[in-house]
């Protein structure tokens, strides 16, 4: 029998030519779990991800109010929980691998996107649950947080393989914070040399620095980290990077990412603002991370059954509050200019604060400190009458003289913003640089740090290899009509309940205030997934080559199938 | 490259700030590490005198003047508490400052942050690496961890508690020399003026050397200390802190000034290494600069200027010794030159007053009886006075006895204190 033959041309920069396909890979679609890592090895982009509607046209299927059609359809290629990931990690691929009894493979997964996935799982801001089709169309959004961190929890053992060693490239990174970790592990992933430059004793950056033990403990950073030196990223800790290294630098390695952060804070300079007492979020952080007193006077440990007051509203400030609580502060309030859902801490965060005892207080901007000499008392409040916020971040607001207290303190907190090391200014026009993390963008969360080294790392291997990055944008479609899901078919299970230590405990101690979920509720929870997206194969485009067969972590989901002639597929 | 430092400074007071300023200035490779999350407070030397010079020449005199309290005289009592007062002439500038050490050592060491030098805080120096005798950098406790940092030359400003230095035998511990101080800030005090520091000496055990002091920091509130010659402490039956009461119970001074005052904090106390002149501050590969090589002045206690100006001194040897590439003790005698060129004179000044102003206090009611008759000198301060005391009245050739070269008073005294 003669073969059938499909002819295939590929357009490279300079010339093209033909491939003769003999076959095609066809996806299973209701095994499909949409992890992405077919669409990521496509040499020809032949793989899309799929959006399934949720169906809500009859208004008796349903006790959510009924949805045009066109509604329908554009909710669903909107934003699903792999789009809203900035790392674009799967959240349904390895919430559904955990399902078929794969955790190893899901672990992988998340492990291959994210060097870091105990913190994450931890502190993520979670992006996909906010946009979880289950908690928009049907009850709660999955827990997909929580199913992370059982996940790194069950998986703090394993040993990673080495990374590859293909490109004889040098990178350094600078910062081993978030975004530079990122950095570092995409571009040891994809086979350079990678040397991990940090000033602390113990990389992770502001991890370590500026989030408090109670919401990730040490152990837990040390944890991920432990696991990107076992695949052998190297890192080079207590050397710090000025500008006569920098030199040095540019000779050693071909290519300088700069994830060094925002490692110093910003000081409020009205009246009195040198007392002692007025610290820095960040000079608070690292007091008591190195168990140093907070005042030098013998015996006067201003915390303890003291009164505290923290400015400014973002979490930042309510993590040095709540610290200040755990350190035995008589009362802790937190001043913020903004007000109502203006104020920029996570609500969950605010929620947690205030019920360990923070008092936040709205609109409220700090005039002068008050106190005898050097020592501090009070701090005078103007309340704001007007705020806006510009674009850009700038801050401009309104005070009434009229309307002021006074609230005394033995200790303010001023947690008003970070700022960067002025050095990296005169290199952001050098080609040899990248930035990333503070230094790029306004990351004010972990994820988007990550996010921007991710962005960093791709765009080095482009620099470098002189090769076209891959669209990083994450595109959704809309799957056709007979993949549509009926959430009548569903039943109704309620999210678990977080569970987190008792308050007693969680105010005296510094131990985590999430507890994990056990292994029993993670697996009601990962069948409650809807599997809204999958992944589909434009067979036009496919070359046949079977890379999407080797990546596939679950196995039963795609096959080659031989090509007919004219392009029909012999199933 | 990462591995080696040209030079680590231990210490980020204002001595091993001004050090890695000058360093860094002239373009070395200096890292700077402190014990201490910054800004930390330390509770001698509030009063800087002296300083004028230096704070221009580093470029923080503007922003040293817009936080600190301006002195602009003195005042003294004997035994007899009758007060001579040395107001300062009018002049344009102030003859020091009154600051607390949180802020003013915070705005040295960022002075040498922005000229350029790497900064490590959090991080305990606990030995100095020795290989064939040279110091070749130092271990140290980093947040926590055990580090290692190498360099060719190691600056040691940890203080006059120095514990690196004494295998090097740059400690100071005569009980002569060795103060003990105290310090505690009060306010609602009565009788004091802004801007006058005073100075009192109501207690057999304050001669020689040692004092009640009072800097004005701000209307009616100061920073009041004490300090005593560790042999007189021992000698005495009072606890170092006790003389605050003491003084308030049992003078007439005290009593005005501390009766109605109220303590703000704590007291504290430090040791005060001093010296007669500039010792040994040296050896392979390692310097002592401020306290840690006991820059302080044996009769004043003064320190804050001589520790900057030892740190000057440094950093233009050491960038000397690094154009060789020698870090031997031979090349690094251009230290001890250089820091006796700049200290020399008014520790060996404040040795001879010492000596002959305040042997007793029959001595020191004479001095201020003479001192009380002075004309007003245009640079009418309590350091011309001692001279005019010793020369004239008790017929002391300085040059001969104490080396101390008065034509270099002209150039060397800043003028107010």
């Amino acid at each position: 029998m003669e073969e059938s033959k499909k002819t295939f041309t590929m357009q490279t920069g300079m010339s093209s030519f033909n491939l003769d396909v003999l076959s095609v890979a066809s996806i299973n679609s209701t095994n499909c779990v949409n992890c992405g890592d077919c669409r990521d090895i496509c040499p020809v982009f032949a793989i899309t991800e799929q959006q399934r509607v949720i169906c809500r046209l009859c208004p008796t299927c349903t006790d959510q109010p009924a949805m045009l059609h066109d509604d329908m359809v554009a909710l669903a290629a909107k934003e699903s929980c792999t789009s809203a990931c900035p790392l674009d990690i799967s959240p349904q691929g390895y919430i559904n691998l955990t399902a078929a009894g794969k955790e190893r493979e899901a672990f992988l997964h998340i492990w291959k996107h994210n060097p870091l996935p105990s913190v994450c799982g931890r502190i993520c801001h979670h992006p996909c649950e906010q946009v979880c089709k289950r908690g928009t169309l049907v009850d709660e959004p999955i827990a997909i947080r929580s199913i992370k961190r059982y996940l790194s929890d069950t998986f703090d053992d394993y040993i990673p393989d080495k990374y590859p060693v293909i490109f004889q490239e040098e990178i350094a990174v600078i910062g081993a914070g978030p975004a530079g970790l990122m950095a570092a592990h995409n571009l040891s992933l994809l086979g350079y040399r990678v040397t991990v430059f940090d000033k602390e004793p113990v990389a992770g950056g502001m991890l370590n620095k500026g989030i408090p033990k109670f919401r990730i403990p040490k152990n837990i950073i040390e944890r991920d980290i432990k696991k990107l030196e076992q695949a052998g990223m190297r890192f080079r800790l207590n050397t710090s990077i000025s500008r006569r290294q920098i030199a040095e630098l540019k000779k050693n390695f071909d290519k300088i990412i700069v994830a060094a952060g925002t490692p110093y804070s910003k000081e409020l300079p009205i009246e009195g603002y040198k007392k002692e007492g007025v610290y820095t979020a960040l000079n608070f952080m690292e007091r008591v991370n190195n168990h140093q007193p907070m005042r030098s006077y013998p015996g006067q440990e201003f915390i303890d059954n003291g009164n505290v007051v923290v400015i400014g509203g973002g979490n930042v400030a309510l993590d040095c509050a709540r610290t200040a609580i755990r350190l035995g502060a008589k009362s802790v309030t937190a001043v913020c200019l903004e007000c109502g859902c203006e104020v920029p801490c996570h609500p969950w965060e605010r929620e947690e604060a205030e019920a360990e005892g923070v008092k936040l207080m709205e609109a409220w901007a700090p005039k002068r400190f008050l106190g005898e000499q050097v020592m501090l008392n009070g701090v005078e409040l103007n309340k704001v009458i007007s705020f806006s916020k510009s674009e850009k971040g700038e801050i401009k607001f309104n005070t009434d003289a009229e309307q002021k207290i006074t609230l005394p303190a033995d200790c303010v907190i001023v947690a008003i913003g970070q700022q960067a090391d002025e050095l990296w200014k005169d290199f952001e026009d050098d080609d040899m640089f990248l930035f990333a993390g503070d230094l790029s963008e306004n990351a004010c969360s972990v994820i988007d740090a990550m996010a921007s080294g991710k962005k960093a790392a791709a765009k080095a291997d482009e620099m470098l290899q002189k090769r076209r990055i891959r669209n990083i944008e994450h595109e959704l479609h809309t799957a056709p009509v007979e993949e549509r899901i009926y959430p009548a078919t569903r039943l109704k299970v309620a999210r678990p309940a977080t569970p987190v230590a008792p308050l007693k405990e969680r105010i005296s101690t510094f131990t985590e205030v999430e507890v994990e979920y056990g292994k029993d509720i993670v697996d009601i929870e990962v069948k409650r997934c809807l599997q809204c997206g999958y992944s589909k194969i434009d067979t036009s485009r496919c070359i046949g080559c079977g890379a999407c067969i080797t990546v596939c972590p679950k196995g039963d989901v795609i096959s080659m199938v031989r090509v007919e002639k004219g392009g029909n597929e012999n199933v | 490259m990462f591995d080696k430092r040209k030079v680590i400074v231990v210490g980020a007071g204002p001595s091993g700030a001004s050090t890695a300023f000058y360093l860094a200035k002239s373009g070395v490779d200096v890292l700077l590490i402190d014990k201490e999350t910054w800004p930390r407070d330390k509770p001698c030397g509030d009063g800087q005198t002296a300083v004028n010079d230096i704070y221009k020449d580093m470029g923080i005199f503007e922003e040293a003047k817009k936080v600190g309290f301006a002195l602009i005289g003195s005042r003294f009592s004997g035994i007899k508490e009758e007060m001579t007062t040395f107001a300062g002439p009018p002049q344009k500038e102030p003859g020091g400052f009154a600051c607390p050490r949180r802020t003013i050592d915070d705005i040295v060491r960022r002075a040498a942050l922005n000229a350029g030098a790497d900064w490590m805080e959090n991080c305990e120096a606990v030995e100095v690496i020795r290989e064939r005798n040279y110091a070749k950098g130092v271990r140290a406790v980093y947040k926590g961890k055990m580090v290692e940092l190498r360099a060719d030359a190691v600056v040691l400003a940890d203080g006059g508690h120095s514990t690196l230095g004494r295998p090097f035998g740059f400690f100071n511990d005569d009980p002569e020399l060795v103060f003990m101080g105290a310090r505690g800030y009060f306010e609602n005090i009565n009788g004091i003026e802004d801007g006058v520091v005073e100075e009192h000496y109501p207690d057999k055990s304050f001669y020689p050397g040692g004092y009640m002091w009072l800097f004005p920091e701000g209307h009616k509130k100061a920073n009041v200390g004490v300090f005593i010659t560790s042999k007189n402490l021992q000698n005495g039956n009072k606890r170092l802190e006790d003389y605050f009461t003491w003084w308030r119970d049992n003078t007439k001074i005290g009593k005005e000034r501390l009766g109605e005052a109220k303590l703000v904090g704590e007291i504290k106390g430090w040791r005060l290494p001093t010296s007669r002149c500039v010792g040994k501050v040296h050896d392979n590969g390692i310097l002592a600069v401020g306290d840690a090589g006991n820059h302080i002045q044996c009769y004043s206690g003064g320190g804050f200027d001589n520790g900057m100006k030892s740190g000057r001194a440094a950093a233009k040897a050491l960038a000397e010794a690094i154009e060789k590439d020698d870090f031997s003790k031979e090349s690094l005698e251009t230290y001890k030159t250089y820091d006796e060129e700049e200290n020399n004179f008014m520790l060996k000044l404040c040795s001879a007053v010492r000596e002959n102003v305040c042997p007793d206090p029959e001595t020191y009611e004479t001095f201020l009886e003479f001192a009380r008759q002075l004309p007003n000198y245009p640079n009418n301060n309590q350091y011309m006075a001692y001279i005019a005391f010793m020369t004239k009245y008790q017929n002391i050739d300085l040059l001969e006895k104490y080396g101390i070269d008065l034509r270099l008073l002209a150039q060397r005294m800043s003028p107010g204190h």
